[in-house]
C-alpha cells in the first residue's frame, strides 16, 4: 500500500506515467477498500513513531483503513484517475506540464495520506500538504497576478481555518484528558488504543497518541450517547473544541466565512478545479467533521452550530451562483452549497447522535457528478477558448458527448431521479428535517437548505441552457466548436454512467458499514435494521424537494431555454440585489480591508515604532555615552585593525577582571 | 576519551590554518568543516550509548585554583561534554559551517581571512557547546563574537562599521551581564568549581551545585540579569534592534551563521544555565518571560509583513521564530524544551536556507527590494524553487522540518497557557502572509526587474542550498532522528522539572 502510495511521485516524467502511477493506486485503493469491506477488522497500522518523548508524548505516523476511509480512497482515486487522464489532452498544450503533474500526483498522495491517517496529528501533516498542493496547482499559471493572488488567498484562508483546527485538536485532548474514568468513552477508545503510557508516568492525553476513534460501524445504533459525558466534561470547552474544528473544515471545504478562496481558485486549470471541488481539497474538510463526528456527538451546541453553517452556506452560495457569468464559478458556487449541505448533514448527524453517513454519501455520489461537471465545463472551455457563459450556446449539436453528459451531471446536481443526487440529497434532508422537530433551532437552517434545493436546480439549468441550447452561439468560437478526443470523452462518459448509478450504491450489501448512520430513504422507504420501513414524513419530504427542483429547472427554462438569454432591465428593482451577489456580498472586500487596512497598517505603525521608538530609544543612550567618551569617538578611525586593537584592548582588560577580580568577588560574596 | 578535545582541536587548528593557506583557504575551511561534521555525525552514531541522565565523552582537567576568602576553595576547569541538548547543535553548527564554506566558494575579497573567520566562528561555536565549566564557556562565549564582529565590519554592506559596532555592543554588554551574574551565582551558591557538569544531576548527589543556597528574591534579580544576556542574544524584544542592522550589512556566511548559530548560543544558554540554576528565579519572572516571549512572537511577525528589504524581512522572522523559543523554554516541561531545541534546529536550517537565497538574490538581481522585483521563476526557476521551500519551512509547512517543533510548541503553549495561544497562532497566520505575500511579489507575475542576463544558481551556491533543502525534507519527515537525542538530558530530572517545590535540602 505504502509502495501504491510511492508510485505516484514517478509522475514528474511525463503525463503517461502520471496516469500509470495514478491507475496503480486506483487499482490499490480498490483493493484496499474492497479488502476493508470483506475483512472482519480494521487495518491498523502504529508500527512508524514520528518521534516520542519520555514524558509520554507519542506521536505515531499510522495507516487506518476506516469504513469512511475506505469510501474515500474510492472516491479520490476513481476521480484522481480520470482527472489526470483527461488531463493528457486537455493541458496538452501548456508550458511546465512535469510540474504540473508532479503537483498533481502529490496532491493526491496527500490526500490519500488524509484518508489514511489514524490521528489528527497525520491528518494535519496530510491536510496541509493538500493545501500546499492546491496553493500550487491554482497558482500554476503563475505568470497572470490573478492566479498568484487566488493562490495566495486559497492558502492564507485555509490557514486561518488550520490555526483553529489546531486549536480544536488541542481542545479535544485536554478535554478528554479528564474523561478517562468514563467507560463509555474508554470503551470506544480501546477499539483502537493508541501507544500505552510508560509505566511510571501519570498517564496524560498525550498518551493517547491522538488516535481517531472511529465511528461505530453498525449504521443505526447511536455509537455514543451523549448522555454518557453529562455533567463530566466541561461543555463550553467542548462546544468551542467542536466550532475550531468546525473551522478548519470551513477553511478547507470554503463554508461561509471561509469561503472566498474557493471562486478565485477558479484561476486554476479546469482540471485542477475538478480535481478540487471533487475528490480532495474540499472533500477533507467534510471528511474531517465526518471523522470527529463521534466527538461532536458530546457538543450538541456545536453540532448545531454545524448544521447551521452548512445550511446557511448552501443558501448563501446558491444566490451567489445565480448571478456568475463564468461557467467555471457557477459550478463553484455550486461546490460550495453542496459542501454546505454535507457539512449540514453532518452537523445533524451530530446533533442525533447517529454516524456521518448521509453526509458522506453526498459526498460520495457529489464527487461523480461534480467532477463531470467540471470536466464538461472544461470540454467547453478547450473547446471554446473562453469561460463567459454568454459567448456559448447552441453547442449541443456540435459537442453531443459533452452537452447529453453535462445534463447527466446538471441532473445529478438538481435532484433529480433516478440520477445520484437526488438519493444524497434527499437522505441528508431528512436527517436535517428529523434534527429540526428536536431543535426547532435547526428549523430556519432546514428551510434556507431546501431554497438551496430550488436554487440548485435554476443555476444549474441556467448555465445548462445558456451553453448548450438553442440553435446557434453567441459568439464566432461557438460556431466552431467540436468534441474533444477519446482522452477527454472517456472520463466524461464514465462519470456520467457515476453519476447515475453511485445513488444505488447504498443497496449493495456489504458496503452499508462505509455510510454509517445513513437512513437511506427511497420515496418514503427507509432502510433499518429491521429490513425496510415507510415514513410517510419522508415520502412527502422527497416529494417536495423534487417539487423545488423541477420548479428550479422550469425557471430556468422559461428565462435561458431554446437559446434565449435574460437580462435585467436596467431600471429593474432587482439590479441592486443583483450587485450585491455579483460583488459576492462584499466580502472580498471586507477582507482585503482587513488585511490591507488593520493588519498591514498595524505592521506600518510597528515597523514606525521599532525604529524611531525602540531603536531610537537605544540611539539617545548611544549619544549619551558617546558625549560622554569623545576621546574613544575620535579613536573610531573605521579601520578595522583599529576596531581589533580596541576589542584586543577589552579583551585583556576582561581577562584581567575574571583573573583578578574574580577573587575579590569571592571576598565579597564568599562568606 | 579524548573525543571532545579532538572536536576542538580540528576546529581550532583548521580554523588557525585557514588564515595563512592564501590561496588554499577554502580547501582548508572546508576540510576542518567536514571534519567536525565527520565527528559530530560520529557522536550522533554513539551517543545513544550510555545513561540517559548523564553527560558523555565528559573530560575534565583541572587548570586553577583559588583560595576564597572564607577558607574555602574555588576550582576553574577543563571541562567538556555533551548531552542531548547541546549535541542538535553541534551538529547544526558543523553543518552550517560546511553550508557556509561552499556557499562562499568563490570569495574575493581577502578569502583567506574570510574562511579563517568562519572556521573560527564554527569553533568557537563548538566550544560553547561542550563547554561545562563557567569560565571555559564565557572564553568560547566571547570568541564567536569576534570573527562575526569583523565577518560584518570587513565583508559587510554599505553601512558595515555601524551595523558591526551595534552588534558587538549589544551582545558584548549582555556578555558582561552574563558573565557578573553567573560568577554571583557561583559565589552565592558556594560552587567547589566553576564546573557545571553536575548540575541539575541530583542522582549523583550534587545538588548543592543548584540554588538551594541562594534566597529566593536573590534568584530572582540573578535570573532576571541571565535573563537579560541570554535574552539580548536571541534576541528578545525590545532588545532586538541589532539583529536587523546586522543580518542586513552582514555577508550571505555572516548572516547564515549569524541567525543560525549566535541566535542558539542565547537559547541554549537559557536552557543550559539560567532556566536549571535558579528555579526560584525563573518561577518568579515567569509572566516578565512570557510577557516578553509573546511580544517577540507578534512584533516579530508584524514587522516582517511591513519589511520591503527580503533580508530584513527573514531577519525579523528570526525574531517571531525565536519568541516561541523562548516561549518553549518558559513553560519548562520536557514537550516544550524539547520542541524549543528542535525548533532551534529547524530555525538553524531554514534562516539559513533563507539567508543563502536572499544572498543569491541580491546579486543575480542587484537588489533585495521586493516590489522591484517580478516574476523571477522566468529566468531563475531554480532559485525560485528553493525560494518557495525555503518560505514554506519557515512558515510551519508538514513534512518541512519546523512543523514537528511548532507543533510541539503550540501544543505545550495549549496545555499551560490555554487561550494565551491566539498570540502564536494570530503569529502563525500572519507569518504565512508575508511569505506568500513574498513570494507572490517577487517569484510571481510578469517578469520585471529580472534582467535577461540573470543567471540561475552557480552550482556552489546550489550544492550549499541542496544540502540545507534535504536536512530540511529529511528532518520533517523523519523528525525522531534528531528528536531522539533532545530528552537525554538531567535538566529534566530532580528539582529542576517542575519548579523549586520539590528540590531537596543541601545534603
Amino acid at each position: 500500500m505504502v509502495l501504491g502510495l510511492g508510485g505516484r511521485f514517478l509522475g514528474k516524467a511525463s503525463g503517461w506515467i502520471a496516469v500509470a502511477a495514478e491507475g496503480l493506486a486506483l487499482l490499490a485503493g480498490v483493493w484496499i477498500a474492497l479488502t476493508e469491506a470483506s475483512a472482519s477488522t480494521v487495518y491498523h497500522d502504529r508500527s512508524f513513531v514520528w518521534f516520542s518523548l519520555p514524558d509520554g508524548t507519542n506521536l505515531v505516523m499510522g495507516t487506518l483503513v476506516s469504513p469512511l476511509g475506505a469510501l474515500m480512497l474510492i472516491v479520490v482515486n476513481v476521480v484522481g484517475f480520470l482527472v489526470v487522464l483527461y488531463s493528457i489532452e486537455y493541458m496538452g498544450h501548456e508550458e511546465g506540464l512535469p510540474r504540473y503533474y508532479a503537483e498533481l500526483m502529490l496532491f493526491l498522495t496527500a490526500m490519500n495520506g488524509v484518508v489514511l491517517a489514524d490521528n489528527y496529528v497525520e491528518f494535519i501533516l496530510f491536510w496541509e500538504l493538500v493545501g500546499l498542493c492546491s496553493y500550487l496547482l491554482i497558482g500554476f499559471f503563475w505568470k497572470r497576478p490573478s492566479a498568484a493572488s487566488a493562490a495566495k488567498k486559497a492558502f492564507l484562508v485555509t490557514r486561518v481555518g488550520d490555526v483553529m483546527f489546531f486549536v480544536g485538536v488541542f481542545i479535544f485532548f485536554t478535554a478528554f484528558a479528564t474523561q478517562t474514568v468514563n467507560p463509555a468513552f474508554a470503551s470506544s477508545v480501546s477499539v483502537y488504543p493508541g501507544a500505552s503510557c510508560p509505566g511510571h508516568l501519570t498517564p496524560t492525553w498525550a498518551c493517547s497518541g491522538f488516535v481517531f476513534a472511529p465511528p461505530n460501524t453498525d449504521s443505526n445504533v447511536p455509537f455514543l450517547a451523549a448522555s454518557a459525558l453529562s455533567g463530566a466534561a466541561n461543555q463550553t470547552l467542548m462546544t468551542l473544541g467542536g466550532i475550531m474544528i468546525l473551522g478548519g473544515a470551513a477553511g478547507k471545504s470554503a463554508q461561509f466565512p471561509l469561503h472566498t478562496w474557493l471562486p478565485d481558485a477558479m484561476e486554476g486549470p479546469t482540471t485542477v478545479s475538478a480535481l478540487i471541488h471533487a475528490a480532495t481539497m474540499v472533500a477533507a474538510g467534510v471528511f474531517l467533521l465526518a471523522i470527529t463526528s463521534m466527538y461532536l456527538g458530546f457538543t450538541p451546541d456545536a453540532a448545531l452550530v454545524i448544521l447551521g453553517i452548512g445550511g446557511f452556506t448552501a443558501l448563501f452560495a446558491g444566490t451567489m451562483g445565480l448571478v456568475a457569468n463564468d461557467i467555471k464559478r457557477v459550478i463553484a458556487y455550486s461546490t460550495m452549497s453542496q459542501l454546505g449541505y454535507m457539512t449540514m448533514a453532518v452537523g445533524a448527524a451530530s446533533f442525533l447522535v447517529v454516524g456521518p453517513g448521509a453526509g458522506m454519501y453526498h459526498l460520495f455520489t457529489h464527487a461523480f457528478f461534480k467532477a463531470l461537471l467540471f470536466l464538461s465545463a472544461g470540454s467547453v472551455i478547450h473547446a471554446l477558448n473562453t469561460q463567459d457563459l454568454f459567448e456559448m450556446g447552441g453547442l449541443l449539436k456540435a459537442m453531443p458527448v459533452t452537452g447529453y453528459t453535462m445534463l447527466i451531471g446538471a441532473l445529478a446536481l438538481s435532484g433529480v431521479p433516478p440520477f445520484s443526487g437526488f438519493f444524497s440529497k434527499d437522505a441528508l434532508l431528512s436527517l436535517t428535517w428529523t434534527a429540526a422537530q428536536k431543535d426547532p433551532v435547526a428549523l430556519p437552517f432546514f428551510l434556507m437548505a431546501a431554497t438551496g434545493v430550488f436554487l440548485t436546480a435554476l443555476y444549474t439549468f441556467r448555465l445548462w441552457f445558456l451553453t448548450f441550447s438553442g440553435s446557434k452561439g453567441r459568439s464566432e468560437a461557438a460556431h466552431h466548436a467540436h468534441e474533444p478526443s477519446w482522452i477527454m470523452r472517456a472520463p466524461l462518459v464514465t462519470l456520467a454512467a457515476l453519476s447515475v448509478v453511485a445513488g444505488f450504491f447504498p443497496l449493495i450489501g456489504g458496503f452499508n458499514h462505509w455510510l454509517p448512520g445513513l437512513s437511506y430513504g427511497i420515496f418514503g422507504f427507509t432502510q433499518t435494521s429491521k429490513g425496510w420501513v415507510f415514513a410517510a414524513a419522508d415520502l412527502e419530504l422527497a416529494i417536495a424537494s423534487l417539487a423545488l427542483a423541477f420548479a428550479g429547472i422550469a425557471v430556468a427554462f422559461a428565462l435561458w431555454g431554446n437559446g434565449r438569454v435574460f437580462h435585467l432591465a436596467d431600471d429593474s428593482v432587482w439590479k441592486a440585489p443583483q450587485k450585491v451577489l455579483v460583488r459576492k456580498y462584499y466580502f472580498d472586500e471586507a477582507y482585503d480591508g482587513l488585511a490591507h487596512g488593520v493588519i498591514l497598517g498595524a505592521a506600518r505603525v510597528f515597523d514606525w515604532v521599532d525604529r524611531y521608538v525602540i531603536d531610537g530609544t537605544i540611539h539617545g543612550f548611544e549619544q549619551v555615552f558617546s558625549m560622554a567618551s569623545l576621546r574613544a569617538r575620535r579613536a573610531q578611525t573605521g579601520l578595522v585593525s583599529s576596531y581589533a586593537m580596541w576589542i584586543v584592548f577589552g579583551l585583556v582588560l576582561l581577562l584581567i577582571f575574571v583573573l583578578y577580580g574574580i577573587p575579590y568577588l569571592g571576598t565579597l560574596w564568599g562568606g | 576519551m579524548y573525543d571532545l578535545s579532538i572536536l576542538l582541536l580540528i576546529a581550532f587548528a583548521g580554523a588557525a590554518i585557514t588564515f595563512f593557506a592564501g590561496a588554499k583557504a577554502r580547501w582548508v575551511a572546508l576540510v576542518t568543516s567536514v571534519g567536525t561534521l565527520a565527528m559530530s555525525m560520529w557522536f550522533l552514531g554513539t551517543f545513544l550509548n550510555g545513561n540517559p541522565l548523564d553527560y558523555r565523552f565528559v573530560e575534565s582537567y583541572h587548570w586553577l585554583t583559588f583560595a576564597t576568602t572564607n577558607g574555602g576553595s574555588l576550582a576553574v576547569n577543563y571541562t567538556v561534554g555533551i548531552d542531548g541538548i547541546s549535541l542538535p547543535f553541534l551538529f547544526l553548527s558543523a553543518i552550517l559551517s560546511v553550508a557556509t564554506v561552499i556557499y562562499h566558494w568563490e570569495e574575493r575579497k581577502d578569502a583567506a581571512g574570510f574562511f579563517g573567520l568562519v572556521a573560527l566562528t564554527n569553533a568557537g561555536l563548538l566550544g560553547v557547546f561542550v563547554s561545562l565549566d563557567v569560565l571555559l564557556f564565557f572564553v568560547f562565549w566571547e570568541i564567536v563574537l569576534i570573527p562575526m564582529f569583523f565577518l560584518i565590519g570587513h565583508w559587510g554592506g554599505p553601512r558595515r562599521h555601524y551595523a558591526s559596532l551595534k552588534f558587538f555592543v549589544y551582545t558584548h554588554v549582555a556578555s558582561v551581564v552574563m558573565l557578573v551574574s553567573l560568577l554571583a551565582v557561583v559565589f552565592l551558591g558556594q560552587w567547589p568549581s566553576l564546573d557545571f557538569v553536575n548540575l541539575a544531576n541530583n542522582s549523583q548527589g550534587v545538588a548543592n551545585l543548584d540554588a538551594a543556597n541562594i534566597l529566593p528574591a536573590t534568584q530572582v534579580v540573578l535570573f532576571g540579569a541571565l535573563f537579560f544576556g541570554f535574552g539580548v542574544k536571541l534576541p528578545m524584544v525590545p532588545f532586538h534592534t541589532w539583529l536587523p542592522d546586522a543580518h542586513v550589512e552582514a555577508p550571505t556566511g555572516g548572516s547564515v551563521l549569524l541567525a543560525g548559530m549566535l541566535l542558539k548560543m542565547g537559547g541554549y544558554g537559557l536552557i543550559r544555565l539560567a532556566f536549571p540554576l535558579l528555579p526560584a528565579g525563573h518561577v518568579g519572572l515567569e509572566p516578565v518571560v512570557l510577557v516578553i516571549a509573546f511580544a517577540s512572537i507578534v512584533w516579530g511577525a508584524f514587522l516582517s509583513l511591513s519589511q520591503r528589504d527580503m533580508k530584513r524581512l527573514v531577519a525579523y522572522s528570526s525574531i517571531n521564530h525565536m519568541g516561541i523559543v523562548l516561549l518553549a523554554i518558559a513553560l519548562w516541561t520536557q514537550l516544550s524544551v524539547t520542541a524549543a531545541v528542535l525548533l532551534m534546529f529547524a530555525h538553524g536550517l531554514v534562516s539559513g536556507l533563507l539567508f543563502m537565497l536572499s544572498g543569491s538574490v541580491h546579486h543575480t538581481f542587484g537588489t533585495r527590494d521586493i516590489p522591484s522585483i517580478s516574476g523571477m521563476n522566468s529566468r531563475t526557476p531554480a532559485l525560485t524553487t528553493i525560494l518557495m521551500i525555503g518560505s514554506l519551512a519557515s512558515l510551519g509547512l508538514p513534512a518541512l522540518v519546523s512543523f514537528p517543533a511548532e507543533f510541539s510548541a503550540l501544543l505545550a503553549t495549549w496545555e499551560a497557557l490555554g487561550w494565551w495561544i491566539i498570540l502564536p497562532l494570530l503569529a502563525l497566520v500572519i507569518t504565512a502572509a508575508f511569505y506568500l505575500w513574498m513570494i507572490q511579489r517577487m517569484a510571481f507575475g510578469p517578469p520585471r526587474g529580472v534582467p535577461d542576463t540573470a543567471h540561475d544558481l552557480p552550482t556552489h551556491e546550489l550544492l550549499a542550498m541542496v544540502l540545507l533543502v534535504s536536512l530540511i525534507v529529511l528532518y520533517g519527515i523523519l523528525p525522531f532522528l534528531i528528536v531522539t537525542y533532545i530528552p537525554h538530558t538531567a535538566i529534566f530530572v530532580g528539582c529542576h522539572y517542575g519548579g523549586p517545590g520539590v528540590c531537596p535540602t543541601s545534603p
